[in-house]
């Protein structure tokens, strides 16, 4: 029932982004255009860059490209919950789906599901535009090392996406931990540059963020055959932030629904 | 059977970041049902009458699973709502009032196989449901048309599918005419009438301000006022006292103005 109930939501959501074909085409068309941006800036400072690119392989271009299109993918994680239920609201069907038989933590994972598949397919874009017209190098790919960086982070960016379900219904507007994640993990967690160019304090406020140990691990993983063992400490931070979140985050947001109904609030927005 | 036990309901007005923590102790509040209490028996047609802003809706919901009361306590066939919330669900289906509670840019099929399957419906009990409540509700021709191109008469009858669709032993319609022209008031009332009240065990609660509907599909009148449940009387009872639902519901009021 669960993957009957997961293919329902996915196959709403495709029926409905479908329906805007242009905006449903440029979704995917426009996720090329920071992957030639990159490029020409890697271009732009070949030869210049910093020692600290050396950990990756020293090429920008494969450091940049796997920063924008992780945060890329990530930011889609945290801020698809919240807009599922922000949709749901306006709509004015999250009513009707609550008073379905199916739990609200079911509908709001589930809701996110299309989003995940349509952002996994920019990603795969991403980086096949990278491999084929620009050279990104995948000899030296770590497929283990690559998927258990790729999933323990998926967690804990699902964990943060629900957080912020949990606060559209709370708080109604401005999900305020989407916003701190999109701005600010994006500029101190080395998405663009290596978090070894910014000052101490700087770095040391990024070790407080996941997606600086999961930008790393990726990387390491995806440049240097990275595998599993060697990823260890970055993987076990990553691991412990996922199992404290992701369970913590359902009930949050299982709180959120309650409080909803009990103050009378959960269809307000 | 559903029983209401000394409910009471009340809204935040406004909901501020301290509201959040409960650290205020003074949070602005809207009385939305006071001390409500009703036995609603299994095959009871019930219809809640009352002004706009009585608390019709709000109790409505609150059977539905959809609020919780401030206080009391509500049981839908033995099962509470706040601490059996999926399970007391599990019986009741909401027709909404809300015209976009629908994905307009899907179909109605679309949309009720969507709602089907969170219903719980798969495979062919879900197409055959589908296509039972497409019929019933007299939907057919226009099934594979997207529900944005629906008028507001065909959006409500696909309303009552949906609220149909997990077989219901309780039906809770909130004002199922409201926005209805009068043939299509007619329309809906008719299918109430012919298709789901013929279903003796199964429990109908309308939100209404059509005292005809009250009258024509129930068998008892609760009358809200305020938050407050004034009167609650069988259809017999009224027509032997009063004569007719609208004197009964007039008469009501008079008196409850003067107390």
């Amino acid at each position: 029932m669960s993957y009957i109930k997961a293919k329902s939501f996915i196959k709403r959501d495709f029926i409905i982004e479908f329906s805007y074909k242009l905006n449903f085409i440029l979704t995917f068309i426009t996720s090329i255009f920071p992957v030639i941006s990159f490029f020409f800036i890697s271009k732009l400072i070949a030869g210049n860059s910093s020692s600290s690119l050396l950990k990756y392989g020293g090429d920008y271009f494969s450091f940049a490209l796997i920063g924008i299109a992780f945060i890329r993918f990530f930011q889609l994680a945290v801020d698809t919950f919240s807009g599922s239920i922000k949709r749901a609201q306006m709509a004015g069907c999250l009513e009707a789906i609550l008073s379905s038989q199916t739990d609200s933590k079911t509908v709001v994972l589930y809701s996110s599901f299309y989003s995940f598949l349509s952002s996994g397919l920019q990603l795969i874009i991403m980086f096949l535009v990278g491999i084929i017209f620009f050279g990104f190098d995948i000899h030296n790919v770590n497929i283990a090392g690559a998927v258990f960086s790729f999933v323990t982070s998926l967690l804990i960016f699902i964990s943060l996406g629900v957080f912020s379900a949990a606060g559209t219904i709370i708080f109604k507007q401005g999900e305020p931990i989407g916003w701190l994640f999109g701005v600010v993990s994006s500029l101190i967690s080395g998405a663009m540059f290596p978090v070894e160019v910014m000052p101490s304090w700087l770095r040391f406020i990024s070790k407080a963020f996941p997606t600086t140990y999961a930008l790393d691990a990726l990387r390491l993983a995806l440049l240097k055959n990275a595998s599993v063992l060697v990823l260890k400490n970055q993987l076990c931070i990553l691991s412990i932030i996922a199992l404290i979140l992701f369970p913590l985050s359902l009930k949050t947001f299982e709180w959120a629904v309650e409080r909803g109904k009990r103050d009378g609030t959960l269809m307000q927005y | 059977m559903i029983e209401i036990r000394n409910v009471s309901m009340e809204f935040l007005q406004s909901k501020r970041f301290k509201d959040f923590f409960y650290l205020t102790k003074s949070q602005k509040v809207v009385k939305s049902l006071i001390n409500v209490d009703l036995m609603i028996d299994e095959g009871d047609k019930v219809a809640f009458l009352g002004p706009n802003g009585a608390g019709k809706t709000t109790l409505l919901k609150l059977i539905g699973g959809l609020l919780y009361p401030t206080y009391g306590e509500i049981n839908v066939n033995g099962y509470n709502t706040v601490h059996n919330n999926l399970r007391s669900r599990k019986s009741v289906g909401f027709v909404l009032n809300e015209e976009r509670s629908f994905y307009w840019r899907l179909t109605a099929v679309q949309n009720l196989e969507f709602f089907g399957v969170l219903d719980n419906l798969e495979g062919d009990r879900l197409t055959s449901k589908v296509v039972e409540l497409i019929g019933l509700v007299g939907l057919e021709g226009a099934k594979h048309k997207k529900v944005a191109t629906y008028s507001s008469g065909m959006k409500q009858r696909l309303a009552i599918a949906r609220g149909l669709l997990c077989d219901p032993k309780v039906l809770i319609l909130d004002e199922p005419t409201r926005t209805l022209d009068p043939e299509a008031v007619i329309d809906v009332k008719n299918l109430i009438m012919q298709k789901i009240h013929e279903n003796e065990k199964r429990t109908l609660i309308i939100a209404t301000h059509r005292f005809d509907e009250a009258e024509e599909l129930c068998n008892k009148v609760c009358i809200i006022r305020n938050g407050e449940l004034i009167s609650f009387k069988t259809i017999d009872e009224i027509r032997s006292i009063y004569g007719s639902v609208s004197q009964y519901y007039h008469s009501i009021m008079e008196r409850n103005k003067k107390d």
